[in-house]
């Protein structure tokens, strides 16, 4: 019957195979059609963004973010103080980005991606990204106020639906949760991208301070290209400021309205 | 002070005088339930689209996403014809998860759940390894299940537990050809296959203080917590799985009290799952 | 009453008709917003009573202007304020100690800090002896003097108010305080001395309670 040596967590098989590298009735043809269905099907879920914060209790603040399909996790830890000294006058950030082993549609092994003991990344995509977020936010929080402390930001990536949803969806989860940390901010930054040929042209947004902090882009445009897609972005960008100040508001009203309400009770 | 602030205070300062003073000035837990209340749970399948099955459960605010991915793999050569069935837990990295120390810790409480639920699942013959063979000795599928916490507000394993059945209950396989010629497998994506489930084991997770049973501790609740009890139950209701770990002293009576708890709790548990099932077959 | 609610980044007015307060920020002569929260706008009269009376500038005669988020606040350590603290380690030179609150509002996660010999009290700074005025797992209320060096904050209880608020025997028995530096067992009578706090009126509120 059952032998639970051989079939334990410990020693499992040793390689796995996708069953769909051996699929033999989805053709090339069909696979392309069946990524164009669900393209327009995402070009109009990517208007659909759903946002809830505070549901990770241990952290300081925390955010769930849906853009289109893809969804993210945002929790952040601190302001707590560090033991490095460079961080004296001003604050530290510190970004961790994980894919979740069912992220994909390749499932990737968790045991290669968490809880590695060295302290250095071993995925560069998730490095590129964790730098990424950093350049986007640190012009935006008030670095000072934190003397020899130090933010943690950690990010989960529950599910990618496609890569221009990817930074955009990060930075608002993570805009929620400082905002939800109480965090100082200059403003309520925004990201947005676009995908212009399979390149991707992303612009981090400051809207009431009608601000970019940081833009990035490969490939091949002309100015006036360049000009109008970041203009594109731009508006995209206050479309989901609008959605990240309703969130917010409707909440602390909620908030607000419950205190009234325990106080006459 | 206001009288919030200052429970939050001895709540940092001692969490046993906080839960002593709560339970004996109101005989109701902080959250206001009573000893036998469990916190609400909601079920939602089919949230991924990348996994073979998946779900989400919350329990109060307990959050676990499981997803279940099969993929094709060689069987051992011990049994050949027995598939693969790999649970794993991730528990949420905290703050504190770039310190090595508390880093090793997480690890650990990983693996500790995870092979506890692979007990369960192997014990309780929910699954039949020999239906995950494809041909013998040459290929099986490896199921992994993969349990994510989003929020970790204690009583994991019910969590856990129940997001694996609800998550396999979902999960349906492609249908799978050898090639009599070349060995090598061929698989049909349009056919697709409900996995089978013989059994469901559910869990439920007691502990004592001062002497009283409470039913679905929260984080704080496992930490003041003298003894934790899981009871795993199958679904004619014999005991799968039962737990006490060390701490208090126990007289051999109070397993039947637990017994009768845990039948309880784990019946509106089942009704729960069948509706959120049942909702999903009606859409 | 309904309160106007922002979230950081929106333009709350320009800067020379009101000061910044916390929660906001001036930049290119107008104050935003830094933090979510409802709007609050004080006049100086009120915040600063007589103080502002006498130098009655035009500054002062701005109303503040901030934004306060009712359920939630950030503590951070900062210099000046209190903090409560749980005694950790206790050596001849300096008590080392763990905070986990400032001005009553609980920090999610602990800072270190550190109480050196000379600013445990006021009077007899030279004479003093640690492990008389502390022991470890005493609950002390103590004031942030100094950011400190990489490893911990540096703290001083060299007030009268400032002190052990709460301590226990070897046993697990409470403490009654009895002088500014003794305290007593209720159970056997013993005495054991420790830099007490002066008790304050609300903390004797709260334990009558």
């Amino acid at each position: 019957m059952l032998s639970n040596t051989n079939c334990g967590w410990v020693d499992g098989p040793e390689e796995l195979f996708d069953p769909l590298q051996f699929a033999v009735d989805l053709e090339m043809t069909d696979k392309s059609s069946d990524n164009g269905v669900r393209d327009v099907n995402s070009l109009k879920n990517d208007d659909r963004v759903f946002i809830s914060k505070g549901l990770i209790t241990k952290a300081n603040g925390s955010s769930y973010v849906e853009l289109g399909l893809t969804k993210i996790t945002c929790s952040i830890y601190g302001p707590h103080e560090t033991t490095t000294d460079e961080s004296y006058s001003k604050c530290l950030l510190d970004t961790s980005i994980k894919f979740s082993p069912f992220s994909r549609p390749k499932r990737i092994d968790p045991l290669r991606i968490t809880y590695e003991n060295s302290n250095e990344m071993d995925d560069t995509e998730e490095a590129e990204l964790c730098s990424m977020l950093e350049e986007c936010l640190l012009p935006c929080i008030l670095l000072h106020k934190y003397p020899k402390s130090q933010i943690d930001i950690i990010i989960d990536i529950i599910q990618e639906d496609n890569e221009a949803n990817l930074l955009s969806a990060i930075v608002l989860s993570t805009t929620v949760a400082l905002i939800d940390a109480c965090i100082e901010l200059y403003d309520t930054v925004v990201a947005k991208s676009l995908k212009i040929d399979s390149n991707l042209l992303t612009v981090c947004y400051m809207p009431n301070l009608a601000q970019v902090s940081s833009l990035f882009f490969d490939g091949e445009l002309t100015t006036n290209e360049l000009d109008k897609y970041v203009d594109e972005c731009i508006k995209q960008c206050h479309i989901l400021h609008k959605a990240i100040c309703k969130v917010i508001i409707d909440d602390l009203k909620n908030k607000d309205q419950e205190s009234k309400q325990t106080k006459i009770a | 002070m206001p009288l919030d602030t200052h429970s939050e205070l001895l709540k940092s300062i001692d969490i046993n005088e906080f839960y002593k003073l709560c339970i004996t000035s109101t005989s109701k837990r902080p959250d206001s339930r009573s000893y036998l209340d469990c916190r609400p749970l909601k079920c939602l399948p089919n949230i991924l689209q990348n996994s073979n099955g998946s779900s989400m459960i919350r329990l109060g605010n307990t959050r676990v996403i499981c997803s279940i991915k099969c993929q094709l793999a060689k069987p051992s050569l011990k049994s050949p014809s027995c598939g693969y069935i790999q649970p794993l837990v991730l528990l949420p990295r905290t703050q504190a998860y770039t310190s090595f120390g508390r880093r090793t810790q997480i690890i650990n409480n990983n693996a500790v759940l995870s092979q506890t639920l692979l007990d369960i699942i192997l014990k309780s013959n929910m699954l039949h390894l020999d239906d995950l063979c494809i041909e013998q000795g040459k290929w099986v599928w490896c199921v992994s299940c993969d349990l994510f916490c989003i929020n970790n507000d204690g009583n994991l394993l019910d969590c856990c537990l129940l997001a694996i059945v609800h998550a396999l209950k979902q999960t349906t396989l492609y249908t799978v050809k050898i090639d009599s010629d070349t060995g090598k497998p061929l698989v049909y994506t349009k056919e697709k296959l409900k996995l089978k489930l013989y059994d469901e084991p559910l869990c439920c997770t007691m502990f004592v203080y001062d002497n009283e049973l409470i039913v679905d501790p929260t984080l704080n609740e496992e930490q003041v917590a003298t003894t934790l009890i899981h009871v795993v139950l199958l679904k004619n209701d014999q005991i799968c799985l039962l737990n006490k770990t060390g701490g208090t002293i126990f007289p051999t009576e109070k397993f039947q009290q637990c017994y009768g708890l845990a039948k309880q709790y784990i019946h509106s548990q089942r009704q729960i799952l069948e509706k959120a099932n049942d909702s999903k077959t009606v859409e | 009453m309904s309160s106007y609610y922002c979230v950081p980044g929106d333009r709350l007015c320009p800067a020379d008709s009101a000061r910044p307060g916390p929660g906001t920020y001036e930049k290119q002569g107008c104050i935003f917003a830094s933090i979510a929260g409802s709007i609050k706008l004080n006049l100086s009269e009120n915040e600063l009573g007589a103080v502002s009376h006498n130098k009655n500038t035009s500054n002062n005669e701005k109303p503040i202007i901030t934004v306060v988020r009712e359920e939630h606040q950030l503590a951070v350590p900062t210099v000046g304020l209190l903090a409560y603290c749980k005694i950790t380690h206790v050596s001849p030179r300096f008590v080392r100690c763990n905070m986990f609150a400032i001005n009553n509002q609980p920090l999610k996660s602990i800072c270190h800090g550190m109480i050196k010999r000379e600013a445990i009290d006021s009077n007899n700074k030279d004479t003093v002896e640690c492990s008389q005025k502390f022991r470890p797992d005493d609950i002390v209320i103590a004031r942030i003097i100094s950011l400190g060096d990489s490893n911990s904050y540096l703290l001083s209880t060299a007030e009268p108010e400032l002190g052990v608020v709460a301590a226990r025997t070897s046993t697990g028995e409470t403490l009654v305080p009895v002088a500014c530096c003794k305290m007593r067992c209720p159970k056997t009578n013993i005495i054991e001395s420790r830099k007490v706090a002066k008790i304050q009126n609300d903390f004797i509120e709260e334990t009558e309670r």
